[in-house]
This record gives C-alpha cells, structure tokens and sequence, in this order.
C-alpha cells in the first residue's frame, strides 16, 4: 500500500523551498529567490500557501532602509517533510 | 522553477539537489573572517614592529586600535554581501567569536592593570577560538593552525624569562622589543591567514562546481 504524497509539498518550488529551509535556521525572502531562481511574484504566492498551513513562519522587519522578509520551517513543517519523504521513499521502493 | 508537480524520483533529486547547493552556498567564503582579522593584525603589527625598529615616538601604539576599526568595517561589508539566510553552525561559530572576544578585552583590562605579556595572551585566546572554530566546522586544518599558535604562544614567556637571565643570552633580549612583533605578526599568519585561504580554497571551489552542474 502507497502511502498518500502530501500535495501541498509535492509541487517543485514549494518542495524546493522546504528542502531550502530544512537546512537552514532562517532564509529571507531573496535568499530563498535566489536558491530556487523562482519569480518573486510566485515564490510569493508558494511561500503564503505553506504559511497558511502552518509549515513555515514568515516574519517582517527590516536590514538597514530595506524591508526583509523572513522565513523559518516550524515543527509542523518538519514533521509534514518527514512523512512526505517517507512516502516517496515507500514509492521508489516498489520499483517506480 | 515554477509549481509543477514531479514525479517521485525528481522530488527527492529536488530535495537533495536544494539541500546539497545550500550547504554549499553558506560554506562559501567562510575563511574570509579569518582573513580580515588577520591581515589586519599582521599589518598593525608590522607597521609598529617598523616605528619600533626605527625608533618613532611611542604614540604610534596608538594605532593598534585600528585593528578592531577596520576588522568590524571589514566585517560590516562582508556580511553586506553575504547571503541571508543562518545555519546552526554559523550561529555557534558567530557565538564563539563574541565569548573569544569578550573575554579578551576583559583579560587585556587585567593585564594593563596588572601587567603581563600581551602578545602571550593574545596568541593564546585567538588561538583557542581558531581552534573551537575548527572542530565546529570539521576543518582539521584549522583546527591544527589554532593548536600550532597555541604552541608557539609560549616562545613570549620563554624570551621574558630569557630576558631575566643575564650574560651571553642578553643579545637576544636587545632586539626583542620589534622582533616580538614580528613573531606575533608570523604566527597570526599561521592561525588565521593560512587557514582562511584554505577553507576559501576548500568550499568557493565546491560551491563553484555545485552552481556549474545546475
């Protein structure tokens, strides 16, 4: 029986910003652009989707003039990245 | 990229492809730290090893606060242009740095008030912060330059109590006075020059051939 791949991460960038923040303490929001060479305008859109699920935090401040958005993974996202590899690990297994 | 969805096998290429490159991008320039500290040292010291030698007036002491003036703008620009984003190791590293230099101005407040020897103490507290820093980021290197300094810190105990004897060993003490410098200067260059170009070598190479293969 294969288990179910989480669909919220099984998308290339949101799955690549995850992967990003996994290794990380903290990333702002150019890091993040600049590691997965997404549009801003959709990393923006992904970055939300995962906050509303409650996988990373996203916080607000400023470096020096410029604004600066942060993202952190939370336990939840961790937990859910776990089970997603998991899962996919449960799929390669079985030959496909 | 964008938000297509992948099969199984590119997923986990994704993952450890992303985790893979980012490793590789917080490595880089890491010896550049070690760098700015360093030459900034080496150049202070020589520089007063020379008004020494030349016998200039004892005010150009002065400009060994240059060292941390142009170490913190140093640092300034470089964290400027470095990446955002922190890993654990940078946190501990940053961390052992503040403790090293804490710590150091609160011995150099001691030893002005009751005396010592500076280059000895100075050696001996980089020293130990080379090598913490070397065994948090795995870099044996580092970690070997840090206990060599270490070592070679006592060469300034050796010389004070050299310079207590007297007779034939009295020659010695004549020239120490710039000579200490240069030695300082010599084994700054061990702890913190050698190895910043090392591990600069070791990860800009690799996070080089990272950024080429994607």
């Amino acid at each position: 029986m294969f288990k179910e791949l989480n669909p919220l991460l099984h998308s290339e960038l949101r799955l690549a910003v995850m992967s990003v923040l996994l290794g990380v303490e903290s990333a702002d929001f150019v890091f993040l652009r600049e590691q997965t060479g997404a549009t801003a305008g959709n990393l923006s859109v992904q970055i939300d989707k995962l906050q509303k699920a409650g996988y990373i935090t996203i916080e607000k401040g400023f470096k020096g003039k410029m604004p600066r958005t942060t993202c952190r993974i939370t336990e939840d996202g961790i937990a859910a990245f776990e089970e997603y590899v998991t899962a996919l690990r449960s799929y390669i297994g079985k030959g496909i | 990229m964008t938000h297509k969805h992948l099969n199984e096998a590119e997923s986990l290429e994704l993952i450890t492809s992303m985790i893979q490159d980012t490793r590789a991008r917080l490595a880089r320039n890491t010896g550049t730290p070690f760098l700015i500290w360093g030459y900034t040292t080496i150049a202070v010291s020589l520089f007063n090893a020379l008004t020494l030698y030349l016998g200039w007036s004892h005010s150009w002491a002065w400009s060994w606060f240059a060292i941390p003036i142009i170490g913190w703008i140093g640092m300034i620009l470089f964290n400027k242009n470095e990446p955002s984003a922190r890993n654990y190791i940078d946190r501990i590293v940053s961390m052992i740095w503040v403790v090293i230099g804490v710590s150091f101005g609160w011995l150099m407040t001691g030893i002005v008030v009751f005396g010592g020897s500076i280059s000895y103490l100075t050696v001996v507290v980089m020293g130990i912060g080379t090598v913490l820093t070397g065994c948090v980021i795995k870099h044996r290197i580092t970690a070997i330059c840090g206990w060599i300094a270490m070592f070679a810190s006592l060469i300034f105990p050796t010389v004070i109590f050299i310079k207590s004897q007297s007779g034939s060993l009295a020659n010695i003490s004549d020239n120490w006075i710039w000579g200490e410098l240069i030695v300082f200067a010599a084994i700054f260059f061990c702890m913190m020059v050698v190895p910043g170009h090392i591990l600069n070598h070791k990860y800009n190479s690799k996070a080089d051939s990272l950024c080429s293969k994607s």
